[in-house]
């Protein structure tokens, strides 16, 4: 580990508490001691650095290591007599920072040896590179065998710091400005050192890269996330969007073909039952039969007594008019209505309203004067109640005639997930593609996709094909859910897998195809949760 | 059990006003959902003089899902697939434009009603209906020659 700067300062080590090794020390007033801050890289310079298991900063008393007395490495004009040597520290389990000059490389030895029997943080060298032989190298460049890091330090600083070295090697009362310093408060008697602190930075450059790809792999868990919610948020308004208009009767949800909706028994129970009465003729267009009959035991399921919205002096008139022979409703009904959906516009029908039906479209059986009890849907339909109430329940919300729902408006029958939204907007956008289209390519036979594929752009395209792919999405896991269901249902749909399949209509195809491949692989569901809406 | 009873119906009617050229019923006493179908082809058209057998079934949900109706002898034609299914595609067949009040011998008439004259429109055999469209002779020669085949 390089240093980037080194400090030194002058602390005090009182004298009463000598000892106590893990005491912080406070440090000498600078403007009456001093203090020295090098921190220009021209200054100095890493010569051996180890790994960082020792952190990040060493930090010891400054003192010079121990040398023979007769060694001629003892320059005295270097290092002065008085300088702070091992036995003028306070304490011994202190950590220590070495300092030395660069004489020559067998004082260099020299020196570390000794260092190295000391409790050393660092070693420091000082000189002017010139005047050595190596540069700034101590040890010529052998094998490094000490355990804490040397660093060189420039001579013209080095010098002057090993003099203050030599003037803070006592009792306060040797240093300078021992005057002022007993009456700031300084108790002399107490001990003057100067501590060094050498910041380093890692060598090493891993821990940035890593450091790097910690960011990154953070913004890109941030982006993520960030547009997970977003898009969550879009779904979500989406959904509630698409909440309102079918709560408004905007949306067709039988159009959009998911699923099963059936009518709940609550609403079944709201649709009128009443007897039926046969239309007599057209002879009284607009009066509409009373039917102020009691309503018989079989619609005792039906607490709402039948409907008599008209005034019973009425009633006289209509009861009157069909022949004796009521039972036969078909020889009442004059006008021979088909069983098909055609609304006759003088014909007054039960109760004044809706179309003219003589026989339940479901069983073909004739519904008999005064006697049947009917369901009428909201389309004004109506049926046997044990014909049309299981079917409702349990297979559509749609008449059987017109295919209008029976759902009121408003009602929403099914958990709208995203991919219901995401089919219903692409539907509406074909539909409307659709209608621009179909002006101009009027004789184009069915279909508003191809329609719209002829004339949309290349995106669109791939929307509506997208959109297709969906649509068998929303086919399989119908069916498949169906088919796990119940195993009538799965033998109904295998059965129609067989019919069907080979009439060979696209839609058909496509619902078959999809069966196969419903089963959407496990990363996709994930995919899915995390960006919704995104395909 | 409301499938059975309406079948049973419409049978009896069917019995009672039969259509002609066309004789149906159920193909055993025990399963009225399998019924047998033998159409005699209308005079006016390629498949004349053949007599044609199908099979029409019909779901348990009947009548609120729609009956399939397939030819077991082989047929030249537009909206029959040329398999070994012989499934005949009808529009009321499709269960979103099938209604309930769609009665069997309605289905019947129309089957026989196309060979007379196929819906090109709505055809599984595409190769065919565009034959039928552009090369009328042609497709006319074929149907003959698949009649004279399979349906005597």
């Amino acid at each position: 580990m390089s240093a980037t700067s080194f400090n030194f300062s002058v602390i005090v080590i009182p004298s009463s508490r000598y000892g106590d090794p893990n005491l912080e020390f406070p440090t000498l007033n600078q403007t009456l001691s001093f203090a020295l801050e090098i921190s220009s890289p021209n200054d100095f310079d890493t010569l051996y650095s180890q790994d960082g298991s020792r952190g990040n900063t060493f930090k010891g008393l400054l003192y010079v290591p121990d040398i023979p007395p007769d060694s001629p490495c003892d320059t005295p004009a270097i290092v002065p007599r008085n300088v702070t040597r091992k036995e003028d520290l306070p304490m011994d389990d202190l950590k220590l920072i070495a300092y030395a000059p660069l004489i020559t490389p067998q004082c260099s030895r020299v020196y570390m040896d000794s260092a190295e029997n000391d409790n050393v943080a660092a070693f420091i060298f000082f000189g002017v590179p010139q005047n050595y032989s190596n540069g700034t190298d101590p040890i010529n460049d052998e094998s490094y065998q000490y355990e804490y890091p040397v660093y060189y330090l420039d001579g013209a600083i080095g010098q002057p710091l090993m003099n203050k070295l030599a003037e803070y090697s006592g009792n306060m009362s040797e240093v300078p400005n021992e005057a002022s310093l007993q009456t700031a408060g300084y108790d002399l008697r107490d001990f003057a050192r100067i501590y060094a602190v050498i910041s380093t930075r890692s060598t090493n450059p891993m821990p940035g890269l890593w450091l790097f790809l910690l960011v990154v792999v953070a913004v890109l868990l941030f982006i993520i996330g960030a547009s997970s919610l977003l898009m969550h948020l879009c779904q979500f308004h989406y959904r509630r969007s698409l909440r309102r208009r079918i709560a408004n009767g905007e949306v067709d949800l039988e159009g959009l073909g998911i699923g099963r909706i059936t009518v709940p028994r609550e609403f079944l129970a709201k649709f009128p039952m009443y007897v039926y009465i046969a239309e007599t003729s057209t002879q009284e267009p607009r009066a509409p039969p009373a039917a102020s009959l009691p309503p018989p035991a079989s619609g005792s399921s039906e607490p709402k007594p039948p409907v008599t919205e008209t005034p019973s002096s009425e009633q006289p008139s209509s009861g009157q008019s069909p022949p004796p022979t009521t039972t036969d409703a078909t020889t009442t009904a004059a006008t021979v209505t088909p069983t098909r959906t055609t609304p006759i516009a003088v014909a007054p029908t039960h109760l004044g309203r809706g179309y003219s039906q003589t026989t339940c479209p479901i069983c073909l059986e004739d519904f008999i004067h005064q006697e049947t009890t009917v369901r009428e849907l909201p389309c004004l339909h109506v049926f046997h109640p044990e014909c049309i109430d299981p079917y409702l329940e349990s297979q559509s919300s749609l008449c059987v005639l017109c295919k209008q729902s029976c759902l009121p408006k408003g009602y929403v029958p099914i958990r709208l997930t995203n991919a219901i939204v995401r089919r219903e907007r692409l539907m509406r956008r074909v539909r409307a593609r659709s209608r621009i289209a179909s002006t101009a390519h009027d004789r184009q036979r069915d279909g508003a996709v191809e329609m719209a594929e002829s004339g949309g752009g290349a995106l669109f395209r791939w929307r509506v094909r997208r959109l297709r792919r969906q649509e068998q999405d929303l086919m399989g896991r119908e069916a498949l859910s169906r088919a796990s269901l119940r195993m009538s249902e799965a033998a109904a749909f295998e059965y129609r897998r067989g019919g069907v399949a080979a009439l060979g209509h696209g839609r058909s195809h496509r619902g078959v195809e999809v069966v196969e491949d419903a089963v959407r692989p496990r990363w996709r569901e994930t995919m899915d949760r995390i960006f919704p809406g995104f395909r | 059990m409301s499938a059975i009873k309406r079948i049973g119906r419409e049978l009896k009617e069917f019995n009672d006003n039969p259509l002609p050229n066309i004789s149906a019923g159920p193909a055993s006493e025990d399963d009225l959902f399998k019924w047998n179908v033998i159409l005699t082809a209308p005079p006016g058209s390629p498949y004349t003089g053949g007599i044609f057998t199908l099979r029409l079934e019909l779901p348990q949900e009947y009548p609120f899902k729609p009956p399939t109706l397939s030819f077991t002898t082989k047929i030249y034609h537009p909206n029959v697939s040329n398999d070994d299914k012989g499934s005949m595609c009808l529009g009321i067949l499709r269960s979103d434009s099938w209604k309930p009040s769609c009665k069997i011998s309605q289905v019947l008439e129309m089957a026989a009603g196309l060979l007379k004259e196929p819906n090109v429109d709505d055809a599984v055999e595409t190769g065919i209906a565009e034959e039928y469209k552009n090369n009328y002779e042609q497709f006319a020669k074929t149907a003959r020659e698949w009649t004279r085949k399979h349906a005597k």
